[in-house]
C-alpha cells in the first residue's frame, strides 16, 4: 500500500509540474458577443521585455515579416456568425492570425483557414485566406499584446491589437438579427394613435396616449409620458404582428432591444391593427392598448 | 433556428412522469401553476429547445427537461418559466407547435 501512495504522489507531482510553466509570452483569450455573435481570439501573449522598438527589430518583429500578432502558435479568430472586418467578409470559422509588417504604408492582415501554425512557419499567400490593408497608429506604450475590442455598437464594434507603441483598429461588423427598417406599405397597418393602460398585478393604470409614426424607413412609438429613457423608440419587428422597443442612443444608434421584457402583440381587424397586448418575459400581461385615431 | 441548435423532435410517447410536483416547489403558487401547465402538454414541451443556454447540458433534451427531477431548472430560471408560459398559452390559444417554436424563437432567441 504504501509502495501505492508514494506512486500516486508522485505522479500527481509530475501531473502539476507539467500544467505549471512560466512562459515568456503567457497565453491568453478574449471573447465579445454582439447581437448573439461571438467574437472569440485566443493567443500567447508576448512582453516588451525592454526591446524597444518592437517593430523593425531583429530581436522583435523585423519588417517585411507575416508576423502572427502573438506568439508561439498562431492567434486565433473566431467567430460563429458571418461578420465582415473593415467591410471584408469573414464567413462562421476559426482562422489563423497574421499581419504583413512594413516599415512604411498600410500593413496587410490576413486570416488564413488553417490553425495550429508556429510562429516560424507562416502560409504562403493563397486563394482561402483574407487578405486586406491595414493602418497602424501610435499609441501609449502598452507592454503586452492586446486584443480588445474598447469601442462596442448594437451592431459591432473596433477589434484592436496594441503592443509597445503600436496599435491597428479594425472595424467588426455583425450581422444584425432584426431588420430596424420595413417599407411603409408594412408600417401603415400600426401607424396612428393609441390608447394604453399599464397594468400592475391586479391594479390597472389611468389611460395615456400612446403614437406610432413612421421615420427614417423605421416603424416608431412614442409613449405619451415622453419618457425620457424610451423617448421615440423603435418597433423592432420580431415576429407577425410582435414587436420589441429598440432604445436609441444620443448618436441615433438602437443599444438596446427590450426583447423578452417587453413585447407588444398587435391583433388586427380587416388588416388594421386595433389593439395589443404588452407582455413580460414571464408572459405576463403590463399594458393594454387599443386605437384611437 | 433558434440560437445554439435546432427545436428537437418530441420523443415518442414521451410523459410528464417526470415534471416535478407541488410538493417539490416549496408551496410557490405561480411555479406550482406552471409546472402543472407543462404536465398537461409534454408532447408539445418536448418539441421545443430552451435558449437560456441549458440545453447543452448533459442529459437535457428539451425544455422538458428544464421542468424535470430535483435540480430543475425551471424552478429557478426566468428564461425556463416564460418559454413554458408562453407555450402553454399559445397552445391553449390553439397554436402548431411550429408555431410555438416560432414565437419562443422570437422572443427568446
Amino acid at each position: 500500500m504504501k509502495v501505492r501512495l508514494l506512486a500516486l504522489a508522485l505522479s500527481l507531482v509530475t501531473a502539476t509540474d507539467l500544467q505549471a510553466q512560466i512562459r515568456a509570452s503567457e497565453i491568453g483569450t478574449f471573447s465579445q458577443i454582439i447581437d448573439g455573435t461571438k467574437i472569440s481570439m485566443s493567443y500567447s501573449r508576448p512582453r516588451g521585455r525592454g526591446r524597444d522598438p518592437l517593430f523593425g527589430n531583429r530581436k522583435a518583429v523585423h519588417w517585411g515579416e507575416v508576423w502572427t500578432p502573438g506568439a508561439n502558435y498562431a492567434t486565433t479568430f473566431e467567430v460563429n456568425r458571418p461578420v465582415t472586418l473593415d467591410g471584408h467578409p469573414v464567413k462562421a470559422g476559426t482562422y489563423s492570425v497574421w499581419m504583413v509588417v512594413r516599415q512604411s504604408g498600410p500593413w496587410t492582415m490576413v486570416l488564413d483557414p488553417k490553425v495550429r501554425i508556429y510562429h516560424m512557419s507562416p502560409p504562403d499567400s493563397n486563394a482561402t485566406q483574407i487578405r486586406f490593408p491595414i493602418q497602424t497608429k501610435d499609441a501609449p506604450y502598452l507592454d503586452v499584446l492586446t486584443w480588445s475590442m474598447p469601442e462596442l455598437r448594437s451592431n459591432g464594434g473596433t477589434l484592436t491589437m496594441q503592443w509597445g507603441k503600436t496599435r491597428v483598429d479594425m472595424n467588426l461588423d455583425v450581422t444584425p438579427s432584426y431588420a430596424l427598417t420595413m417599407p411603409q406599405a408594412d408600417a401603415n397597418p400600426y401607424i396612428g394613435v393609441w390608447e394604453y393602460t399599464e397594468i400592475d398585478s391586479a391594479k390597472v393604470g389611468p389611460a395615456e396616449r400612446f403614437v406610432i409614426d413612421y421615420e427614417n424607413q423605421t416603424l416608431k412609438g412614442r409613449w405619451h409620458a415622453d419618457s425620457a429613457y424610451f423617448k421615440h423608440f423603435a418597433l423592432v419587428k420580431i415576429a407577425p404582428d410582435w414587436f420589441a422597443p429598440g432604445v436609441y442612443d444620443d448618436k441615433g444608434q438602437v443599444y438596446e432591444v427590450y426583447k423578452p421584457e417587453l413585447v407588444l402583440e398587435f391583433t388586427r381587424e380587416n388588416g388594421r391593427a386595433t389593439s395589443f397586448l404588452a407582455r413580460d418575459d414571464q408572459d405576463k400581461i403590463v399594458m393594454r392598448g387599443k386605437r384611437i385615431q | 433556428m433558434p440560437s445554439g441548435g435546432p427545436h428537437p423532435t418530441p420523443r415518442a410517447g414521451i410523459t410528464a412522469a417526470k415534471v416535478l410536483t407541488k410538493d417539490k416547489l416549496d408551496g410557490k403558487a405561480d411555479l406550482i401553476a406552471l409546472f402543472d401547465g407543462v404536465r398537461e402538454i409534454p408532447e408539445v414541451i418536448d418539441g421545443i429547445r430552451c435558449q437560456c443556454g441549458c440545453a447543452g447540458s448533459e442529459g437535457f433534451y428539451s425544455l422538458l427537461s428544464c421542468y424535470e427531477g430535483d435540480g430543475a431548472m425551471a424552478k429557478i430560471c426566468h428564461i425556463c418559466q416564460g418559454e413554458g408560459k408562453l407555450a402553454i398559452r399559445l397552445h391553449k390559444e390553439g397554436k402548431s407547435l411550429d408555431a410555438i417554436r416560432n414565437a419562443i424563437d422570437a422572443k427568446f432567441g
